[in-house]
């Protein structure tokens, strides 16, 4: 059976297979894989708290795994 | 027995499991009574003060240090434990004994480890032990010798380990999430009280517990604010490495603020959404409120109506009292005025007749010529001045004089009796106009007045239905019709207020719709720019183009996460409401503002449902929402449901518990209703429901032979299967 987060992976998915994002990911080249694994940062320590403080370290995890995966790339 | 701590690298569901309850001097349950509960169904049969509540009360008290309890009235409800002794009368009452008597409830569960993550979730063993000495002297006289203790332990990796007291009320919180709590152990008695819609955090609770909303809503968070950050940080790169025109630098400049001002506006429409979700909370409480106050207000309205008639028709009784003494005095003044009329009739003639022999008088000359003074000087004087010849005493004309001095007398006389015969006549005239006008008014004025002393008993009679009708003497009616009004009054200005923070919503609304009119020009003029070559593109601008796409996808997720567990709600709750009427609902539950059923066909709201349709409407909601959980969060919690089938008749209750079962990895029903089936009904009840254990307690006499006392009896525990 799957987890929540994998439940919410599956929706993630599912919505990516929208035509408009498809033509989006195809436009601006963007990797599958890596917009998997960057959802994956947004599912860590995710409890739904909407503390300010807890929502602007996501912020700085995402933006910054993000910039050094794409960094990384680039080498 | 221990059990070893699983690692759920295949399954991950949470499956919570209640597998063993160890019941020792608790309530009715003297010594140690122990419970083995599986997978499944569980029954618990007992006939009243079997010892089914206390079972369920064992639960409460170990984890959450409450018992249901009778009050004061007679009538059951959740005190904290810590005022109540659970000791059994056979120990508690019995005389001979004197010492410690110790209580203490070990409840055996599997469920999510204390360290449990979403990358390593584990199911461990708890044991949940709480534990009470009380000392009891000769007198009879209960202390507390060992305050009520928790021990939380689990089994990890093969080692017990006790847990912190420090952590207890998180981990129970992890274990029993308290907005699904009273999902999983509910009282029948108390169904009305699982959920109400009205209270809009019901749902917001269940919502941030079960469904994905809360997530998306922070995620959503996270990506937005990732996106205004990625954009300056773009700007400042480019900037630095001088590749942008003045015009295209302005043009960024003014997407950033404008995405900016639409951040900070949606910010401001989200604070305003959780004000306006508390004064939904506020304005549902206050009307919840104003429920049980509502009829005071009318009834308030109706017995003021009622008093305010009672103090004018006292006021009109008392002018009519005074009025009628008035007209009471007047006819004793005249009392016997009829007899004296009748009787002055003849004297009246009389006088009459005297007034009319004078009238009659042969002398026509007029008494005034001439004057009585002139006629008196004429007979001193000895001499007639109106024919100038003078008369002599003994004549004739002297005579004749006199007479005429003795008419005057005779003439005043006259006037006299004709004034004070027209005054007797005159007042002769009154007394027969006003006699019989008095006493009619008076016969009048006592037939308004006996009007008016019906009117006021009946008002006092119909004051006095209000009062009892209401059940309330007259001063708490107002007192509560008092209250509606100011909850009335405060409802308003809430409203008010609400209204108030919806027009700002939607001025910020409007707000972000501009700014969102003047993006769209700008981003395309951006799109447009060719800066630098592809293959020089930034990492900034293309982490840039994630993260656009993640704002776009987390938003749509978030938008639809709570239409979706609103719609999933009512799927779940019309399955399990089908299943729990046999396949055969009237209609069909509708979740939107609250709960209702309506017709499959017309779609109109159904009422008159009977009490199993009601009940098994309300299980089948309450239900939903464990059930959803299971299915999004993975979590199965057991259910431990005291009499949920009391307002069932018997087949209805066959029917349930033959259904219910299938809903759920684990439930524990206690009921009096099994009690009523003969052994081979049971036996295919246990059959036919795949129940799982199923024990039989009796409530009966420790010494058989003793007494009828509470002191000599305990739940015996017979287990069938």
């Amino acid at each position: 059976m799957k987890t929540q987060n994998d439940s919410l992976r599956e929706e993630f998915k599912n919505v990516l297979k929208l035509k408009e994002f498809q033509d989006e990911i195809n436009l601006y080249k963007l990797n599958p894989s890596l917009i998997k694994n960057f959802f994956e940062i947004l599912l860590e320590r995710n409890n739904g708290s909407d503390d300010s403080s807890i929502i602007e370290s996501g912020r700085l995890r995402f933006e910054s795994f993000i910039i050094n995966t794409l960094r990384e790339q680039n080498h | 027995m221990n059990r070893l701590l699983l690692i759920l690298s295949e399954n991950k569901t949470i499956n919570m499991l209640i597998s063993k309850v160890t019941v020792n001097n608790f309530f009715c349950f003297l010594g140690e009574n122990k419970f083995v509960f599986e997978k499944g169904l569980n029954i618990v049969s007992a006939p009243n003060s079997g010892g089914k509540s206390q079972l369920f009360n064992a639960f409460y008290w170990t984890f959450f240090d409450q018992i249901y309890i009778d009050n004061v009235n007679g009538k059951k409800e959740w005190k904290p434990s810590v005022d109540i002794i659970p000791i059994p009368d056979a120990l508690s009452k019995d005389e001979n004994y004197i010492g410690k008597v110790k209580t203490s409830v070990e409840i055996i569960i599997e469920a999510e480890s204390p360290d449990s993550n979403d990358i390593n979730e584990e199911i461990v063993e708890y044991t949940f032990t709480k534990t009470v000495v009380y000392e009891k002297n000769k007198k009879n006289e209960l202390s507390v010798f060992n305050k009520p203790e928790l021990i939380i332990s689990f089994i990890d990796s093969g080692e017990t380990k006790i847990l912190s007291p420090a952590l207890h009320a998180d981990t129970l919180e992890r274990i029993f999430p308290f907005s699904v709590r009273k999902f999983m152990w509910y009282q029948g008695e108390t169904m009305d009280n699982l959920y109400d819609f009205n209270h809009p955090n019901t749902l917001k609770n269940a919502i941030k517990e079960i469904s994905y909303y809360p997530i998306y809503d922070n995620m959503e968070k996270i990506v937005k604010s990732s996106n205004l950050s990625i954009a300056k940080k773009i700007q400042k790169e480019l900037t630095s490495r001088k590749q942008l025109t003045t015009e295209q630098s302005k043009t960024l400049t003014d997407i950033n603020t404008l995405n900016e001002n639409i951040g900070k506006n949606e910010g401001k429409i989200k604070e305003l959404d959780i004000s306006i979700e508390d004064l939904d909370e506020q304005i549902a409480n206050e009307e919840a409120k104003f429920r049980s106050y509502d009829k005071y207000k009318d009834i308030k309205n109706a017995l003021e109506n009622k008093e305010f008639s009672l103090e004018s028709t006292n006021n009109l009784l008392q002018q009519q009292d005074a009025f009628l003494k008035e007209k009471l005095v007047e006819k004793w003044m005249l009392n016997g005025c009829d007899d004296i009329i009748k009787n002055s009739e003849h004297k009246l003639n009389i006088i009459q007749t005297e007034i009319q022999k004078y009238a009659n008088s042969p002398n026509p000359v007029p008494m005034s010529l001439p004057g009585p003074e002139y006629v008196q000087r004429m007979l001193d004087d000895h001499r007639c001045y109106i024919c100038e010849r003078d008369v002599e005493e003994d004549t004739e004309p002297y005579e004749a004089l006199k007479r005429r001095l003795d008419d005057f007398q005779k003439d005043a006389s006259y006037k006299s009796l004709q004034d004070n015969f027209t005054e007797l006549n005159k007042a002769k005239h009154n007394l027969l106009l006003v006699l019989p006008e008095i006493n009619t008014e008076i016969k009048k004025a006592f037939t308004t007045r006996d009007e008016y002393i019906k009117k006021r008993n009946s008002l006092s009679k119909e004051i006095r239905k209000i009062e009892q009708d209401a059940d309330n003497d007259n001063k708490n009616i107002k007192a509560r019709g008092s209250s509606a009004d100011q909850i009335l009054s405060k409802l308003n200005t809430l409203k008010s207020t609400r209204n108030s923070k919806k027009a700002n919503v939607t001025y910020y609304e409007n707000l972000i719709s501009q700014d969102k009119d003047k993006l769209a020009p700008l981003e395309l003029k951006k799109s447009k720019y060719k800066i630098g070559s592809e293959d020089a593109k930034l990492v900034e601008s293309i982490a840039g183009d994630y993260i656009s796409l993640f704002v776009k996808t987390i938003s749509i997720l978030n938008k639809e996460a709570y239409l979706k567990f609103i719609k999933n709600l009512q799927e779940e709750s019309n399955r399990l409401y089908s299943l729990y009427l046999g396949g055969n609902p009237q209609g069909k539950i509708v979740i939107d503002q609250g709960i209702r059923i309506l017709d499959f066909e017309n779609g109109e709201l159904l009422t008159n449902l009977n009490t199993a349709e009601l009940v098994a409407q309300k299980l089948a909601v309450a239900n939903s929402f464990l059930s959803l959980s299971e299915k999004v969060k993975n979590k199965i919690y057991p259910i431990v449901a005291d009499a949920p089938t009391s307002d069932f008749d018997p087949n209805n209750t066959i029917n349930l518990t033959m259904n219910i079962g299938k809903s759920f990895q684990q439930m524990i029903i206690l009921s009096k209703d099994y009690i009523l089936l003969n052994n081979k009904d049971r036996d295919k009840l246990i059959k036919d429901a795949d129940v799982v254990k199923y024990y039989e307690l009796t409530n009966e006499k420790i010494n058989p032979t003793g007494s009828d006392s509470r002191v000599n009896k305990k739940t015996f525990i017979n287990v069938i299967k």
